[in-house]
């Protein structure tokens, strides 16, 4: 069975390429335009790892880490920024609300796989 | 008013004229970050699509290959080869027969010949036994009641002429008719071989060519494995470079948006001429502001616009490669299987190879049809032969009763008296005749036993062959009929093949075309950004000409330096700043052109 990644980005065109990526490789994808439509559907759909931009309308990737570790559906899955911030104090605010990984933009296909094979193990 | 009043004024308007100028470079700033991402979205939603479709090339180029090489095209390269030996082994036992058969009618031929002789002494024979027949009659008539026997004597004799001559000229008709049969059979003999020969030649000639192609399509498929492997990590590549791509939009909407932030908020502080009036310091300050904010935009600008019309040049340009190497792959797949190979029909190796063996097929079947009128020929020669030894046992027979008349003749010559020594003269030479036609008889006899002899073996010989050759040909032209089948499936499926991988690379190579040849968001990014960069540059021209360049740009400009998100803007600060400071410049680089480091992820990432 495909494991499930959602993509979190306001960005259309990145949640667009994170999807063609994954998808190519086999994941099924959920996507969410923000922080706050993420949370959202994380309250009601279980996936296997998380995607998130770091700046975003309604709730950043700060925000959203904080939540999702808040909750318990999907209270401990990997969560790993992609965003293109690259200052350490903003990693290792990431780090603090519970980032896996941080990616910084661009990504490229080979190595944004390579880093989700890796994370789920 | 003083002139240094003046002055003042003048560079509070220019204050008030660089805001005029900020606000439409501010509008069209948004419009860049937010007006641009359709035709980005548009792209990626056919990158998929795209992808896909140059897998199923990649994917229907290896099936292809996989078509006209293998295994199952080894085998069948072993069979060709045993078929060709099978083939050349077969027509050398088949003409060496056949010479065996010409040889042995030319014999039946010669000693045909030898039976003018005898049959000429036949037609003598024939006229003496009338002469004899008359003489005797007038010698009887002479005698008068005396010679009276004679007379059923002499009828007896003519009757046998005639006897001789009806069965002599039997045998001479037959004997024509065999010549005639042999020659005509020995010239269409030599006919048919000669066009075989030429054909076989040719043919096999064809087919060890063939075989050769079907050999080096083969090597050559097991080589074009590691091309087609090459241009799919290739292709993978390509899309990578896309998919990077596509990412710098999102990454020069946030550039445009901190320029715009920046110049909103050169646009505040340029918002109140009032109190610049009064405080020639702050006017100074705004004017330096002024200068270096704008200064370092035109830096960010021209770095983000360059960045975003490269990333969509390597996307238009990605994707065309994908299209051209596919286009590239499906082309040389045709080569290397051979579907163009030394035709100008377009037709496959594969489908001249079959019409070879069609043609092998034919000349199998004539070479079975020349044996079996061999058989025919010799099984009419020996019934023939048989025929001509029924006359020659009817012709003894005739010697016989010549022989007995002979006898019968001397002793009624004798009890006539001194009166019948003529006719003891005719009995004599009645006699001489019995035993030249036994003479004659058996030297027929003897070159039709002979013949027979002969042709009786050939006949058997030529059963026996015939059965043989049959049976190889028959077991020749199954393996052919197989072989054809084989070929018609492996030209079946690649003209299958090939059409849909032509279909598709056409297909492919029109929506790329299609969907990249109306992308023009860089040009259009380029011209708006021209014009922003236009204001920032005369903003920046006027405000170091009243004030020159200050020292302590990073130090005016650290508020600004801390709100940026990404490295590169840092970057272009921070070479700013040491430009302004007296040292020298950093190098700033597109993030597109990155190279990955050696760590297993690349420098751009952090495991926790």
């Amino acid at each position: 069975m495909a494991k499930i990644i959602m993509t979190a980005d306001d960005s259309a065109s990145v949640r667009q390429m994170v999807a063609f990526t994954l998808k190519q490789n086999g994941y099924d994808v959920v996507e969410a335009v923000d922080g706050r439509d993420a949370l959202n559907k994380l309250n009601s759909q279980k996936v296997d790892m998380l995607l998130t931009d770091l700046n975003m309308p309604n709730m950043d990737g700060i925000g959203l880490i904080k939540g999702v570790r808040a909750e318990t559906l999907n209270k401990f899955i990997p969560i790993v920024m992609l965003t293109t911030e690259s200052q350490d104090s903003r990693k290792a605010e990431g780090k603090s609300a519970g980032a896996t990984g941080w990616i910084v933009k661009p990504f490229k296909p080979e190595q944004l796989i390579a880093v989700i094979k890796k994370v789920l193990g | 008013m003083a002139f240094q009043d003046i002055i003042q004024r003048a560079t509070v308007e220019k204050l008030s004229d660089w805001r005029t100028l900020i606000a439409p470079s501010i509008s069209t700033l948004r419009r860049m970050a937010t007006t641009t991402e359709d035709e980005f979205l548009q792209i990626g939603s056919q990158l998929q699509s795209f992808y896909q479709r140059s897998t199923d090339v990649s994917g229907l180029a290896g099936q292809l290959v996989a078509v006209v090489s293998g295994e199952h095209v080894v085998a069948l390269t072993e069979r060709l080869k045993q078929m060709m030996g099978d083939m050349e082994e077969y027509l050398v036992t088949a003409r060496a027969r056949s010479n065996e058969n010409c040889a042995t009618m030319e014999q039946v031929k010669t000693l045909l010949n030898e039976l003018s002789d005898p049959l000429g002494s036949f037609q003598k024979m024939n006229k003496t036994l009338r002469m004899l027949s008359i003489s005797t009659k007038i010698e009887s008539a002479r005698l008068g009641e005396v010679g009276s026997g004679f007379i059923n004597l002499a009828v007896d004799v003519e009757k046998l002429s005639h006897q001789v001559h009806e069965k002599s000229a039997a045998i001479l008709a037959h004997r024509l008719l065999l010549a005639t049969i042999i020659t005509d059979n020995l010239a269409g003999i030599h006919a048919t071989e000669a066009d075989q020969d030429k054909k076989v030649t040719s043919i096999l000639r064809d087919t060890a060519g063939n075989l050769q192609s079907l050999i080096a399509v083969n090597e050559r498929c097991g080589r074009f494995g590691g091309t087609v492997a090459s241009v799919s990590a290739e292709v993978s590549a390509s899309i990578g470079d896309v998919v990077s791509s596509m990412q710098m939009h999102d990454m020069t909407r946030q550039q445009f948006e901190h320029i715009d932030e920046a110049l909103e908020r050169l646009s505040d502080d340029l918002a109140d001429p009032s109190r610049a009036e009064n405080d020639p310091e702050h006017i100074r300050k705004l004017i330096v502001e002024a200068g270096d904010i704008c200064e370092l935009q035109e830096a960010q600008l021209n770095f983000a616009a360059a960045e975003l019309y490269t990333a969509v040049c390597t996307i238009v340009d990605s994707l065309r490669e994908v299209a051209q190497k596919q286009a590239l792959i499906a082309d040389e797949t045709v080569t290397v299987v051979g579907a163009t190979d030394g035709n100008e029909s377009g037709s496959s190796f594969v489908d001249l190879m079959s019409q070879g063996m069609t043609a092998i097929t034919a000349v199998l079947a004539s070479c079975a049809m020349a044996d079996s009128n061999m058989s025919t020929t010799m099984i009419r020669v020996a019934q023939t032969i048989d025929e001509i030894a029924a006359f020659v046992t009817d012709i003894e027979e005739i010697g016989s009763e010549i022989d007995l008349i002979a006898l019968n003749s001397q002793i009624k010559a004798a009890l006539t008296g001194p009166e019948g020594a003529a006719l003891g003269v005719l009995a004599e030479a009645i006699k001489r005749l019995s035993d030249e036609a036994v003479r004659q008889t058996d030297s027929v006899a003897s070159t039709l036993k002979e013949i027979h002899t002969v042709t009786a073996h050939l006949l058997s010989d030529s059963e026996r062959e015939e059965n043989l050759l049959g049976s190889r040909v028959s077991a020749m032209q199954g393996e052919l009929t197989e072989i054809l089948r084989t070929m018609a499936e492996m030209n079946r499926e690649m003209g299958i093949v090939l059409s849909g991988l032509n279909e598709r690379v056409l297909s492919l190579t029109q929506d790329v075309d299609q969907a990249t040849s109306g992308v023009d968001v860089h040009e259009r990014t380029k011209e708006m950004a021209d014009s922003v960069l236009d204001n920032l540059k005369l903003i920046v021209a006027q405000s170091r000409e009243i004030e020159p360049a200050s020292s302590q740009f990073k130090e005016n400009l650290r508020h600004m330096e801390e709100h940026y998100t990404m490295e590169s803007e840092r970057h272009i600060h921070e070479a700013l700043a040491r430009k302004r400071s007296g040292q020298s410049a950093v190098v700033v680089e597109s993030a597109v052109k990155k190279e990955i480091d050696d760590s297993e992820f690349g420098d751009n990432f952090d495991l926790f």
